[in-house]
């Protein structure tokens, strides 16, 4: 191959984890939110691989990325149900009015 | 090496996907369409290209090997592609056909709100499609084969946000396909495990090589099989996962004919065609998908009998029609299944193609006279719904082309001498009649219901009196539509030209030998044939014109109500299905949620005597306290309440928070790192 | 002898069992089915001691051998578990925690059904914790930690039909996720630059860029769930939302398994622990000082504790960072033996706080209002009492189990010779000062007075609430009088922590495996 495949995998990881930050940093749908980690998962899933074909480490990396892809799903699918518990309980699926909610500040509330 | 020609095939249609994809913003409504077509022709071009190196090729196979993928131990699974006779057959079809249907998808989606996302979907469709032909090892073929399934997926619930619960039933048939596909892939993914467990390998030759030292019938080959088949039934809409089929009708027209006509629904008989190594090596496999295909077709037949959907009608036919394919490849017919399944790709697509136009053409009227309150109002009893061919007739005159188009379609698929249906359908009936006498009979049967039911369609959708005020203000669709579908209807009536009896081009290409041709059983076929269109024309010839009133009555249902309800539901597999498995799923998980939770029963142990001392305890002056309260400093409040407007508890927040860490350390780490 | 293997497989095994069971229609008239489960769960809690126990025995059995951190390995297939001195402290946390979370929870505390997942999601969580401890490699050392982080989630979303208890949830989903996901990256790292994943062998080109940032992203990643300080963000929502039993177990083990991770997985970067010890100083300094400003002005008792943690954190921090900066063990003791103290204290407080809500007849997953607390010395006695003592101890007042090893740590930090160490130690010791402030107001509301009528209306504690306070308080009261008792588990943890970062050499003086003193579990 011309292209250096391992500077290409280092380039796509710090996009693709540029990219997921960004999204978790201005976003605020709960499903964008969680497409947003997936886009960061995928970066430490490359990560891995690149690593891994680095330092000759392919089987580790290549057993280490399954079960990373295994441990992402699962976060996707609790991050899922908990979208869907919120359209159901909060009506939407914006995280700053849900938060709104419940921050209030400390004063507004009569101690004592 | 070279870059060979099939990774064109490949990139030009991922290029257009790609580019739609970034630009779709930017791009007003033709230029996403043309972008797509470009890809589909070019990749077309690119395909006729890759099929010329095959002659070339020594044993007629090409390998490409692209990039390493996965390689862990024995594991080693290049990505890697194979052009050989069949894929580059398949290619040819897909990219024709897929051009033609691009071609056409421009005028049917014209106005859309999601114009360029449709073109990216269907790019992405193509490449997947293609992958999946033109892999070389298992592993391969199945990132395709899931592609396809996504693309599926996304097209069938293309029009999700449409209103009165429409939408919701079309993203509902999208899970469905998905789901059902899903059983299927379980098996696939089984019979994959089974393959490299045995063979070590997933790259085709080397698992055909290691499969022919084991006997035929070896109990080994037959799991693999069964489960290569399970994933097959699910793709190619056989009994007992056909029931996604009909419902995946609620996709675009463009994505019925490309996807669920011409093209995904093959990769099934594809994946046995690809096997057949192992298959024949299987008779127990065999016989199975012989049986399973013949039930598929008669049942596939008699349901399209019944339906009033028009679109419906063809989603049944071509179920029945893939069964004809899977019987061929069941009885060993590799050839005639193929022939059958690039002309089949053909006519289907025009008839869907065809159907499209017409739904179109009415859903227009009817838009049109949703817009001029002036013209029949009140008139209809039943809400317009375009599909349905009970308010359709007499469209004959004012579609005269997208007619005579569905015409040579109908005859086409009816089987009619000497359109390409007839060829590849004789083919298929003579091998039959030949090896599995029981299978003929059956297939003879399902031939002639095919000949009636699409008689019948013929007749309801074109002949009589409009039905409704659609139907009468109905105008031909434009050029961009019907062009497509005269280049189809061409293809239609030469496409038997590939692979006439004795001797036919597609056998030399494939190196085939088999041949079956009798003339007893090709004057069969036309006598059923031309038997089940006249029927056809009998029952509903006069009934379109008798009826002065101008409703459909269906001379069927007024004899034989029940049975056709039943056959319009699919003979009720659907529900059998709802009515047991997903039954049973909803009660397990409501068996295993209803846990009523009863009061506790612990409730008396020792007694400690620890109440008496904390009271003594709690008489402590409160007061002693008090000064404390109010001793931090002005300062210290101040800064308290600083730091506390930092915690918005947004979540976007917070992840700056990360961010900012991140940033700091790294900074601080890099400094101390400099210093060493 | 696979004491890992059964401390690991045990609770997860029978974490899906338990949960199948309180779904079984198995009703009696004597125990409603999450009854059962419960049951169920301590019988498992019980059986794990009992492997704990003899772990322990094993270990301390093992030839005192002067350059190597004694260890119990066993392999399982392709997994390599070892237990050290840590993964026996780390074990002997968590089992604490939760086997008296779950005594406490056996009254019914939940304030809806599904108590069986609650039971199996806590097993869950501390057998993958235990995992973590007990992992020989990085990789799997963070399989374990994203099993604990999603075990854990679900006890966090418990109440997933209040609005508040999902918004917990998503910040700890998405921060945690985030933050394991940069420590994977630093995995990465370490495999891409070193080719190994071991965590007994120290790397030799430890101060290489890549290594640096492998470092430095551990810290960040595995930072995010103990709470460091920009990170913090999404535990006072977690501990005022999740049910009480989460809360307890969270401030008590979850957040500093965080810690626990953190450390382990730095280990083999050991060349450049002075780095890592200064980054853990700093931190604990600005955790200290975040966590007593964000405290000071909270009306609610769940929250303050949430940001009291946070400043706690921060002393183990500052004792860890002396520990790895200068090599010293008995900073690391000291820092252990408040984590420790620490994660007693908070259970308490919070399981009190349980109970105040269940003598209150509120749900367990409702936050702690100040005004509730009012009048809570006369109704409740045991449970102000409890209270008192918990939040005194997290005050730093002697005789209390945390004030002693508070004294500890700010012994090691100026014993370690460190200007900024000592200076931080100085400035940490001021601040304890400011904690006061906040802690005291609570204390004497609960002896204030409230109207009769409601006072009356209070429901008594049930005795199987009262078990685990009473035991919490002893341990308060006992490390407070004979703080020598912390070191049978403090000894061996500190020995293997700091021998994993290579120093073995400079610690021959010390007991490496707690000797004789695991007899006690013959």
């Amino acid at each position: 191959m011309i292209i250096d495949m391992y500077a290409a995998g280092i380039a796509a990881v710090f996009g693709l984890l540029g990219i997921g930050l960004y999204g978790l940093m201005t976003l605020r749908n709960l499903i964008k939110v969680i497409l947003s980690l997936q886009i960061i998962g995928k970066a430490a899933v490359l990560a891995v691989v690149v690593a891994g074909s680095i330092s000759g480490e392919i089987a580790v990396a290549q057993s280490m990325a399954a079960s990373v892809i295994v441990a992402d799903t699962l976060v996707a699918v609790i991050g899922l149900a908990l979208a869907v518990q919120m359209q159901r309980c909060h009506g939407s699926l914006d995280l700053r009015t849900l938060s709104m909610k419940f921050h209030t500040p400390p004063e507004a509330e009569n101690g004592g | 090496m070279p870059v060979h020609p099939v990774i064109l095939v490949i990139l030009l249609p991922l290029l257009g996907m790609l580019a739609n994809l970034s630009l779709a913003h930017r791009l007003r409504e033709p230029i996403p369409g043309l972008i797509a077509i470009t890809a589909a022709g070019s990749a077309f071009f690119a395909a006729l290209w890759a099929a010329g190196t095959v002659g070339a090729a020594p044993d007629g196979v090409v390998h490409v090997h692209l990039l390493e993928w996965i390689a862990v131990g024995a594991l080693q699974v290049p990505w890697a592609l194979r052009v050989d006779a069949l894929s580059a057959a398949m290619m040819v079809m897909i990219t024709g056909v897929g051009t033609l249907i691009h071609l056409y998808a421009v005028g049917y989606m014209r106005g859309d709100s999601r114009y360029a996302r449709f073109f990216v979907y269907l790019n992405l469709f193509l490449a997947a499609m293609l992958l999946l032909i033109s892999a070389d090892n298992y592993l391969v073929l199945f990132v395709g084969w899931e592609g396809v399934g996504v693309c599926s997926y996304l097209l069938i619930g293309f029009w999700f946000d449409k209103p009165h619960g429409q939408g919701v039933k079309n993203s509902t048939a999208g899970r469905k396909a998905f789901i059902v596909n899903r059983i299927g892939d379980a098996g696939l993914l089984i019979g994959f495990g089974l393959l490299f467990w045995n063979f070590d390998s997933l790259q085709f030759d080397a698992v055909f090589a290691g499969a022919s030292l084991l006997p035929a019938g070896d109990p080994l080959l037959v799991a693999i099989t069964i489960g290569l088949l399970l994933g097959a039934l699910g793709k190619s809409a056989q009994i007992p996962l056909f029931v996604w089929l009909p419902e995946a009708m609620a996709g675009p027209t463009p994505v019925s004919a490309l996807i669920h006509a011409a093209t995904m629904v093959t990769a099934g008989v594809f994946l046995i065609l690809r096997s057949e190594v192992l298959f024949t090596l299987a008779p127990v496999s065999q016989s199975l998908i012989v049986a399973i295909g013949v039930l598929t077709a008669l049942l596939g037949a008699s349901a399209a009998v019944a339906q009033r959907d028009i679109k419906r009608t063809l989603a049944y036919s071509t179920i029945s029609q893939l069964g004809f394919m899977m019987a061929a490849v069941g009885m060993g017919a590799y050839t005639a299944a193929l022939f059958h399944l690039i002309t089949h790709a053909c006519f289907k697509a025009l008839l869907f193609l065809s159907a499209g136009s017409v739904v179109h053409a009415l859903e227009g009227a009817a838009h049109h006279a949703a817009d001029s309150p002036s013209t029949h109002a009140g008139q209809g009893d039943d809400a317009p719904f375009p599909q349905d061919m009970r308010q359709m007739g007499g469209l004959r005159r004012r579609m005269p082309l997208t007619f005579w188009t569905y015409t040579i379609g109908a005859l086409t698929l009816a089987g009619v001498a000497p359109l390409a249906g007839y060829f590849s359908k004789d083919a298929i009936l003579g091998w039959a009649a030949e090896h599995d006498p029981a299978a003929f009979l059956a297939l003879a049967a399902a031939a002639g219901l095919t000949a009636f039911y699409v008689g019948r369609q013929w007749i309801a959708v074109f002949f009589g009196a409009p039905r409704s005020t659609m139907a009468a203000s109905a105008v031909e669709s434009p050029s961009i539509m019907t062009r497509p579908l005269l280049l189809l209807a061409g293809l239609c009536l030469v496409g038997g030209a590939l692979n006439l009896p004795g001797g036919g081009a597609l056998t030399g290409w494939l190196g085939a030998e088999e041949e079956s041709f009798h003339l007893s059983v090709a004057i069969a076929s036309l006598t059923l044939a031309a038997g089940g269109l006249g029927l056809a024309i009998l029952i509903y010839g006069r009934a379109v014109h008798r009826s002065a009133d101008a409703v459909w009555r269906d001379p069927l249902e007024t004899r034989a109500e029940r049975l056709m309800k039943v056959m319009r539901q699919g003979w009720w597999i659907d529900k059998l299905y709802r009515r047991t498995f997903i039954r049973a799923f909803k009660r397990m998980g409501l068996a295993l949620k209803a846990a009523e939770e009863t009061e506790l029963v612990f409730d008396r142990l020792t007694y400690l005597g620890y109440n008496r001392l904390t009271e003594a305890l709690a008489d402590a002056d409160e007061t002693l306290f008090e000064g404390l309260e109010h001793s931090t400093t002005d300062f210290v409040q101040e800064l308290a309440g600083a730091s506390e407007r930092t915690q918005t508890g947004q979540l976007n927040w917070n992840v700056v928070g990360i961010i900012g860490g991140l940033i700091v350390v790294f900074a601080i780490v890099a400094t101390i790192g400099a210093q060493r | 002898m696979n004491a890992a293997a059964w401390l690991i497989s045990l609770p997860l095994a029978s974490s899906p069992l338990i949960y199948l069971v309180g779904r079984l229609p198995l009703e009696s008239r004597r125990a409603a089915r999450w009854q059962i489960a419960w049951a169920l769960s301590l019988a498992v809690l019980a059986g794990m001691w009992a492997v704990f126990a003899a772990a322990a025995r094993d270990l301390a059995a093992l030839p005192a051998a002067p350059a190597a951190v004694p260890a119990l390995t066993v392999e399982v297939g392709a997994l390599s578990l070892r237990i050290n001195g840590l993964s026996l402290f780390t074990a002997a946390l968590v089992l604490g925690i939760s086997t008296l979370t779950v005594i406490f929870s056996g009254v019914g505390v939940l304030g809806k059904g599904g108590a069986e997942k609650y039971f199996a999601m806590i097993l869950a969580t501390s057998g993958a914790m235990i995992g973590m401890a007990c992992a020989a490699d990085l990789f799997n050392l963070w399989l374990w930690f994203e099993a604990m982080m999603i075990a854990s989630l679900m006890l966090v979303a418990f109440a997933y039909d209040r609005p508040a208890a999902l918004d917990a949830a998503i910040k700890y989903l998405v921060q945690n996720v985030v933050g394991s996901l940069l420590a994977l990256m630093g995995i990465a790292l370490v495999l891409g630059s070193a080719g190994s994943l071991r965590l007994d062998a120290v790397l030799d080109e430890a101060a290489s860029p890549a290594l640096l940032a492998a470092g430095a992203l551990f810290i960040l990643g595995f930072g995010v769930k103990c709470a460091l300080v920009p990170l913090h963000t999404w535990l006072p929502d977690v501990y005022t939302h999740a049910p009480i039993g989460t809360a307890a177990l969270f401030s008590g083990a979850i957040t500093v398994s965080g810690l626990i991770a953190m450390l382990r997985a730095l280990a083999p970067l050991g060349g450049a622990a002075e780095v890592w010890g200064s980054l853990l100083l700093g931190f604990g300094g600005l955790n200290i000082v975040a966590g007593n400003l964000l405290a000071l002005r909270q009306k609610e008792l769940r929250r303050l504790l949430a940001y009291s943690s946070i400043s706690h954190i921060g002393f183990m921090l500052l004792a860890l960072g002396v520990a790895l900066y200068s090599h010293e063990t008995a900073a690391a003791q000291a820092g252990l033996f408040h984590l420790i103290n620490h994660s007693v204290m908070k259970a308490l407080a919070f399981l009190t706080i349980g109970g105040g809500l269940y003598s209150l007849g509120m749900d367990a997953d409702r936050p702690m209002p100040f005004r509730h607390l009012r009048g809570l010395g006369r109704s409740s006695p045991l449970a102000a009492l409890a209270l008192t003592l918990a939040i005194l101890s997290l005050a730093g007042l002697p005789p209390l189990a945390g004030f002693i090893s508070k004294w500890q740590v700010f012994e090691a930090g100026m014993a370690s010779g460190s200007q900024a160490a000592g200076a931080l130690t100085l400035f940490a010791a001021l601040n304890t000062l400011l904690s006061l402030a906040y802690y005291l107001p609570v204390v004497m509301l609960l002896f204030a007075d409230a109207p009769a009528d409601r006072i009356a209306m209070r429901r008594p504690l049930p005795r199987l609430m009262q078990i685990p306070l009473l035991l919490l308080l002893a341990l308060i009261l006992l490390f407070g009088i004979l703080p020598d008792l912390a070191r049978l588990l403090t000894d061996p943890a500190s020995t293997a922590l700091l021998g994993g970062f290579g120093g073995m050499d400079t610690l021959t003086n010390l007991n490496l495996n707690g000797g004789s003193l695991w007899q006690i579990f013959y």
